[in-house]
């Protein structure tokens, strides 16, 4: 089963940061509190982007870059469990290429 | 006896200078502020207000009392009144009730100063209905570190006018700009404060922020490596802190990991996507300047130095597509 994680809804209208100290609506508290948990309790997961106002790279990295840097999570996997879903096609391309980047260097 | 008529002359000489300590820290000083209160694309105005903030700073630090006088103001621009809230708001904090101000004689800029706090700040009660256009269209958001849910009134605004996409470059760019002032300005000692001014006008953006943080050129300074970039030829023609500051602006990052670093950047690339758009970044004694109109890249030396950062930033968002 899908569970569905909507950032405008459940998180904030503007997300905005990279770090917790950074102020209230950051990447790492998003990847933290809600992006983590989910992931773990489902299947599968879909993030719907729509809705934000912003987001700024910082925070898209360290939430979704972070899941491979921070949280040691594999991105072969995060490919295969995670769906980013945005009218706006240029995010969904952001997020993968974050956690694509994230991969560890050999 | 000499002894004696020595120390009583002491005596006097010590009180002499006390008294004169005492009514030079009373004393009131009015200062007069510029007709025109601007920072960005004029020089001369630029070096008068430069001029006026050096006059107020050396009076408060001397202990005295300071009366902003607005009368002769005339014309108050956007990135002018940026940095002006910024020093206000420092030098309220560091001359607790040293500072106040007579009304503005001109009616926009009285509307315009209330619009912003500036007069609230200084003491003054607002008397004022903010009804003109040239007031009411302007948005000023200030705030401490990274959180942009003060501006969504704005971004509301600019993503009706201009759809989704590139309401949310633009916001893209902003974040990130707050994310630099909170990471690089301050350098997380005791939080980041920024001042914005932003309107959208027939499909133009106009965005000004500013922080009084330890600036571009000091930051990447801090980093040894940075020394390469810079030439014997730069620091002579003092253009050091201009290269600096298109160091940073073409991705030279202060941190060196490839995951950061990324705000001004973006911010160029942005402006290059807009029709004829502008920035120009002010920091500490250089600045950096695109125009997409002009087709050019500039860096320059100020001869008043500003403290921290202020990004001027005009774009034309009818066709921009992040």
């Amino acid at each position: 089963m899908t569970v569905v994680l909507n950032i405008a809804k459940q998180f904030s209208r503007s997300p905005a940061g990279r770090y917790r100290t950074d102020g209230p609506f950051s990447g790492e508290a998003f990847r933290e509190d809600l992006l983590l948990p989910a992931l773990s309790q489902s299947e599968a997961l879909e993030v719907q982007l729509d809705g934000v106002l912003g987001f700024g790279s910082s925070f898209l990295e360290e939430a979704f870059g972070g899941l491979v840097r921070e949280a040691g999570l594999k991105a072969d996997a995060l490919h295969a469990k995670l769906r980013i879903s945005s009218k706006l096609k240029t995010y969904e391309q952001r997020v993968w290429r974050y956690v694509d980047d994230a991969r560890p260097k050999s | 006896m000499r002894a004696r008529a020595k120390a009583g002359a002491t005596r006097r000489f010590s009180r002499s200078r006390k008294e004169r300590s005492t009514s030079l820290q009373s004393a009131t000083r009015s200062i007069q502020v510029p007709a025109h209160l601007r920072y960005y694309a004029d020089r001369h105005q630029r070096e008068k207000f430069g001029g006026f903030l050096e006059q107020v700073e050396k009076s408060l630090a001397l202990g005295r009392k300071v009366v902003l006088n607005f009368c002769d103001t005339k014309r108050l621009y956007p990135c002018g009144v940026l940095v002006f809230m910024g020093i206000v708001d420092d030098w309220i904090q560091r001359f607790p009730s040293r500072l106040s101000a007579n009304y503005p004689s001109d009616d926009l800029v009285e509307q315009m100063l209330q619009h912003v706090g500036g007069l609230q700040k200084l003491g003054l009660s607002p008397r004022k209905n903010i009804s003109h256009d040239d007031v009411t269209r302007w948005h000023y958001f200030t705030g401490m570190n990274v959180d942009a849910t003060p501006i969504e009134p704005f971004m509301e605004q600019v993503r009706m006018v201009v759809g989704e996409a590139a309401q949310m470059g633009l916001a893209d760019c902003v974040n990130e700009a707050m994310t630099n002032v909170r990471h690089h300005a301050y350098d997380n000692s005791g939080g980041g404060w920024w001042w914005i001014f932003a309107t959208i006008s027939d499909k133009r953006v106009f965005v000004a922020m500013h922080d009084r943080g330890s600036s571009i050129p000091a930051t990447l300074l801090a980093k040894p490596d940075i020394w390469d970039y810079l030439t014997g030829r730069v620091w002579r023609q003092g253009r050091a802190d201009g290269k600096l500051i298109s160091a940073a602006a073409e991705r030279r990052t202060s941190t060196k990991l490839p995951y950061r670093g990324k705000g001004l950047p973006e911010m160029l690339q942005f402006t290059k996507l807009s029709e004829n758009g502008e920035l120009a970044i002010y920091s500490r004694h250089g600045f950096f300047r695109f125009s997409g109109r002009e087709k050019i890249e500039s860096v320059g030396r100020l001869t008043k130095p500003i403290t921290g950062t202020l990004i001027v930033w005009m774009l034309n968002l009818s066709g921009t597509m992040p």
